[in-house]
């Protein structure tokens, strides 16, 4: 798991917004320098490019420089960040006409589903050289979920964020969120099943 | 803590920071054990997919491409063209600069020449040792005016310090705008040796400029106080692609160089391939980016 590494130290990320929004140039780029990692690991997970996820980074920011006199001091700055990160990263799937959103929330999985897939795969992960070719049965399983539980997923597994800024984030209820997640988590535990499981 | 309070923190599980009630559950019950395990495996598979680290200049070429989108906008109106000075022209605060070297030729210190005009005599040091009294008039007065002194410059500084760093920063800025100059004529001039070379940016353009014989590397960093920290990427650089109705010359209103964001504290330089130089001060490009728009 990854979360935001360092995002909190020095001047809080809120206090620079408020800056930027005085005209300080400096708080920009702070803020750029502090997100460069996260923020752009994000938009690679989600657009499968690292080359997308240098234009979309650039995007998003130009977005908080434009927003940032209307960014509720109340509010904390990282799920709003992610939010306008989510919304450019779902209009380039748009765009590139990528699948449609199938909705996640459907009824599909009853509330057991993930304890059954977890309790049914045991065992720890494989070796190395498993775990490399893993990376991209991982990378399938999750371009797999649907649009919605993609986002929710890398949020929450790989940017480290609580149910309540994901739910900030994707503009969702917070029950949505969990529910989202035992879906994804579930479909992503059946898709990443050993292969011994399979006839 | 129950079979029902893992059920419901599973991703949490997953992830690894399942609150502590939970994990005691887990360990103790047989029947969450297994979901547990398969939990902690799922995040080994999950944990293999790394994505590649972003590029260490990931943020400079954000802003740079910022500042080139609000140059490029039609509707920016913030950008205005500098007064286009010629090579040489004195600085808007020119005359300011000299001050401290007028002030330059005097021996004696301020100090001495104050305490020699309080005792009265500012000839040369009288043979005869001067007696305790003296002596210790002689110290007073120093301090005294070692004192007075001190408040005359506290004012001065608070009074003109300001002139004269926004002067430093004009100068600075000019200085720069000379530079651009001088590497728009190189790429221009590339470019017309070499009509056949491809589009170039970043190391790959310096190399070709500096080891073709084009431009000294001392031009291609900005002379403005954050331009020295950059170094060698203080400026952006871009060569465009040759083009096919006359792959000799470069389109004149096409940006060649231009500043990194924030090498000024009032905005950025950028040259055009004709040698046009326009200044985008700060503001005007937030200001184009619709913070003041409201
Ligand atoms: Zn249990
Ligand atoms: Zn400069």
């Amino acid at each position: 798991m990854s979360s935001d590494p360092g995002v909190r130290a020095g001047d809080s990320d809120e206090a620079l917004v408020a800056r930027l929004e005085g005209g300080d140039p400096a708080a920009l780029r702070q803020l750029m320098e502090r997100y460069r990692g996260p923020l752009h690991g994000y938009l690679c997970r989600l657009l499968g490019s690292s080359d997308d996820a240098d234009d979309l980074f650039q995007d998003t920011f130009v977005r908080v420089l434009r927003h940032a006199a209307r960014f509720d001091r109340g509010r904390s700055f990282r799920p709003w960040l992610y939010s306008i990160a989510t919304n450019l990263a779902r209009n380039t799937f748009r765009s590139r006409s990528y699948r449609d959103a199938v909705p996640l929330d459907r009824p599909d999985e009853d509330g057991c589903a993930l304890v059954a897939q977890l309790a049914g795969r045991g065992g720890a992960p494989g070796d190395a050289a498993e775990r490399s070719e893993a990376a991209g049965v991982v990378r399938a399983a999750v371009d797999e979920l649907p649009e919605k539980g993609r986002a929710a997923v890398v949020l929450f597994y790989y940017q480290g964020l609580s149910y309540d800024e994901i739910a900030e984030a994707l503009e969702i209820p917070v029950g949505t969120v969990k529910s989202r997640m035992h879906n994804a988590m579930t479909r992503l535990a059946r898709a990443l099943a050993p292969q011994e499981e399979l006839p | 803590m129950s079979c029902a309070s893992v059920r419901e923190h599973l991703p949490e599980l997953v992830r690894g920071d399942a609150p502590p009630g939970v994990s005691d559950h887990a360990a103790a019950c047989e029947a969450c054990a297994r979901v547990v395990e398969g939990a902690r495996a799922l995040r080994g598979d999950l944990d293999a997919w790394t994505v590649p680290p972003p590029r260490d200049d990931l943020v400079e070429r954000a802003l740079a491409g910022m500042a080139m989108a609000a140059l490029a906008s039609p509707e920016r109106g913030a950008a205005r063209p500098t007064t286009d000075l010629p090579p040489g022209a004195p600085g808007p605060l020119g005359e300011l600069i000299p001050f401290p070297a007028a002030a330059r030729p005097r021996r004696r210190s301020s100090v001495e020449i104050l305490t020699s005009a309080a005792l009265g005599g500012g000839g040369p040091v009288s043979p005869i040792p001067p007696t305790r009294g003296q002596l210790a008039l002689r110290l007073v007065t120093q301090a005294a005016a070692a004192l007075l002194l001190f408040g005359v410059c506290t004012t001065f500084v608070a009074v003109f310090y300001p002139a004269v760093v926004h002067a430093v920063e004009q100068r600075r800025l000019h200085d720069c705008q000379e530079r651009l100059r001088e590497v728009a004529r190189a790429i221009a001039r590339y470019r017309h040796e070499r009509p056949d070379a491809p589009a170039l940016r970043g190391p790959a353009l310096r190399a070709a400029l500096v080891e073709g014989g084009y431009l000294d590397a001392s031009r291609l960093v900005c002379p403005g106080p954050r331009g020295h920290d950059l170094g060698q990427n203080s400026f952006v650089a871009e060569l465009p692609a040759p083009d096919p109705a006359d792959p000799a010359r470069l389109p004149g209103g096409r940006p060649v160089c231009w500043d990194r964001f924030g090498n000024h504290a009032e905005g950025f330089n950028v040259v055009y391939a004709d040698g046009r130089v326009e200044v985008v001060p700060v503001e005007g490009l937030a200001r184009w980016m619709g913070r003041s728009g409201e």
